[in-house]
């Protein structure tokens, strides 16, 4: 039986800009199993980013998390409510329970230190008492993991490329032994080649410690080859989410089928790929519809009336599954 | 005859730290173009594929070697042939928002090639003309779109409007430089069958650059494939046979190396790939002989001391000392 690690309730954030008011990320819940991969997929500005950043408790002014609860569960002790902390208390938990790795990591070094550096700023500000030949040990031993000399240690961040600065991170998040980590945009902007070895990496470390992973992406190609379980996205709600394998062959809302199809790879059939018609909502003028009803072959079909009301929830669909699409059963049936 | 033919073009940029450094973005390149043709070059970064593109539109010169345009030397055109080889070879750029002068409108962006051009007599018929590619690459209503700034649009309607402005002069040839990296998932292939369509309709030849070798299978099924490694063209063929049967150990490590959306693939994803490190050596420091033998599962002792020539391997070319012993080791199981 799966236990939750982390469950996300109603999270809405809302940016307030020349007075109106944008809700990035919008009633989202979902629950994390321990141990599992989970990806979250969506287009540039459907709140993958904002949805993390609101779990972390990152959200920059002018953004503001106006409701919900996200509820984390350590690996022994009573279950937290992160949104319920203080500034100081939660910053025990963060780094040391919940680490990030943010979009162009390879941005996020100072260039002025040294990777040790990090490594022992990053350590001693959680645990001061550490020792540096303690912390510096464990460093080359995180860098072994992901396949890097202990040299790099002494090298500044220009001195290295891009993967090997995305390792580097990687490396750096794990400096405190967490135990769920957010990977946002991990492989983008990295060659192929780079990206096949650094999601081995990942699913290396995974398997050895156990770790939580939840991974936001706009790649779909990728998380058919690491994710568990998946979440989609769109204009700041959660559209769908379930165990990769059903999401993939039996989506149940259209907008994830559609990106399914959107895909070119090197294997299928180029024939049958499709784009999405259309362009992503603005979130200042929502429709006052479904979401994706403007873009929606079911809508444009009369098959759905695109109902707002019905799609303030999600409704089960395959065991595990739940979409945000009340009239899937007609939809997927033809 | 060809349309554009690159006769053993090389560019070589000066190391500032070190004048006497030759750094060969682009080493020796043979390429011809046909009318009506599309080719995909494909390479991680630093392979001097945008080099490439850029000395097809002549923004770089080549340091060795001559580009000709419709059989004459670039350098020998005077006045209107040249002017005629400026209309006739267009470009896309990867980063649509750069591309725009944020400062003007669409419109006024866009008529002032037509007038300075005289394809079009006045600003009524430019506008015209204008509105008509619009309503072709799907920006409809085209007047919404020729009054607006480029920030007002999304990344997919600026790209549209990028590959308008190419199409609003005739071309013979567009040099499309990583089009879509840029453009959410969903609507990246409605801008290839664009390209797709022009290239139909009005015999448009494409050079499609980029590293993503789905979108480029997607667009140039057709069409040739160039593999480029460190400033040399390593492999060349019709697409799909070079995907399916790749003859350069690199090729075959970069296609091994693209992911795969499907989960149910995943058991046949690779546990290790066919090289030997994953860092690509620097331009600056390339290695001596082949360039890829310190990557390269094969190599042997030739392989570091002479860098193998671009000869012909089933149907296509392959700079590869030791093709047809991989080929053959390949089929017996090895």
């Amino acid at each position: 039986m799966p236990t939750p690690i982390l469950e996300v309730k109603n999270l809405t954030v809302e940016f307030s800009l020349h007075g109106r008011t944008i809700r990035a990320c919008d009633n989202v819940s979902l629950t994390i199993n321990r141990g599992e991969i989970v990806g979250i997929i969506g287009e540039s500005g459907s709140g993958k980013t904002t949805l993390v950043s609101g779990i972390l408790n990152l959200i920059q002014a002018p953004g503001k998390i106006t409701s919900g609860e996200v509820i984390y569960h350590p690996r022994s002790g009573e279950p937290v409510d992160l949104r319920k902390l203080s500034p100081e208390q939660f910053a025990k938990h963060r780094w040391t329970n919940l680490t990030t790795v943010f979009q162009a990591a390879q941005n996020v070094m100072n260039p002025s230190l040294r990777v040790k550096e990090h490594f022992l700023e990053t350590a001693w500000a959680h645990e001061p008492n550490l020792k540096e030949e303690e912390i510096l040990s464990k460093a080359r031993d995180l860098l072994s993991k992901v396949r890097l000399e202990d040299r790099v240690l002494d090298c500044y961040p220009h001195q290295l490329s891009g993967g090997m600065k995305q390792r580097t991170i990687i490396a750096l998040s794990l400096i405190l032994n967490p135990d769920i980590i957010f990977l946002d945009e991990p492989t983008t902007a990295l060659d192929v080649i780079t990206q096949w070895y650094i999601l081995e990496i990942l699913k290396g470390i995974q398997k050895e410690y156990g770790l939580t992973m939840v991974f936001s992406t706009h790649d779909v190609s990728i998380i058919g080859s690491i994710v568990d379980r998946l979440g989609v996205m769109y204009a700041g709600q959660l559209v769908e989410y379930g165990p990769v394998l059903t999401m993939f062959k039996q989506p149940t809302h259209p907008y994830t089928a559609g990106l399914m199809t959107a895909i070119p790879s090197l294997r299928d059939d180029v024939t049958k790929r499709k784009a999405i018609p259309g362009n992503p909502p603005d979130l200042a003028k929502l429709p006052d519809s479904c979401r994706f009803a403007p873009r929606c072959f079911a809508h444009a079909q009369g098959l759905c009336a695109g109902d707002k009301a019905a799609t303030e929830r999600l409704y089960p669909s395959h065991p595990e599954q739940y979409t945000r699409c009340y009239s899937w059963e007609k939809v997927f049936k033809s | 005859m060809s349309l554009v033919k690159l006769e053993n073009v090389s560019v070589y940029f000066k190391n500032e730290k070190n004048p006497k450094q030759q750094i060969g973005a682009l080493v020796g390149m043979n390429l011809e173009i046909e009318p009506g043709e599309i080719i995909a070059v494909v390479g991680e970064s630093g392979c001097g594929k945008t080099t490439l593109g850029k000395v097809i539109t002549d923004i770089y010169q080549p340091t060795e070697g001559r580009m000709l345009y419709k059989g004459k030397d670039l350098r020998t055109l005077k006045g209107k042939e040249y002017r005629e080889y400026r209309l006739a070879v267009q470009m896309i750029h990867q980063d649509s928002y750069a591309a725009l002068n944020p400062n003007r409108t669409i419109f006024q962006s866009l008529s002032l090639p037509l007038l300075q051009h005289k394809l079009a007599r006045n600003q009524r018929q430019a506008w015209d003309q204008l509105s008509e590619l619009f309503n072709d690459v799907g920006l409809t209503p085209p007047e919404q779109f020729l009054s607006k700034y480029p920030h007002q649009l999304s990344g997919g309607q600026r790209q549209r409007i990028l590959l308008a402005r190419a199409l609003s002069v005739k071309p013979s040839l567009i040099v499309a430089d990583e089009p879509v990296s840029m453009v959410d998932v969903s609507l990246r292939i409605s801008l290839l069958d664009l390209m797709a369509r022009a290239n139909k309709k009005h015999g448009i030849s494409f050079v499609y650059i980029t590293h993503d070798l789905g979108t480029a299978r997607y667009i140039a099924h057709h069409g040739r494939i160039a593999v480029m490694y460190l400033g040399r063209m390593i492999e060349t063929n019709q697409i799909q046979a070079a995907l399916d049967a790749p003859a350069h150990p690199y090729f075959h490590a970069l296609i091994s190396a693209v992911p795969e959306a499907d989960p149910t693939l995943r058991e046949g994803r690779l546990t290790q790939l066919p090289l030997r490190s994953f860092d690509m050596p620097s331009v600056t420091n390339a290695p001596p002989g082949c360039k890829f033998h310190p990557r390269c599962p094969y190599a042997e002792a030739v392989c570091e001391q002479e860098e193998p020539r671009l000869r012909e391997f089933k149907g296509g070319l392959v700079a590869c000392h030791l093709v047809e012993k991989i080929r053959a080791g390949a089929l017996n199981g090895e």
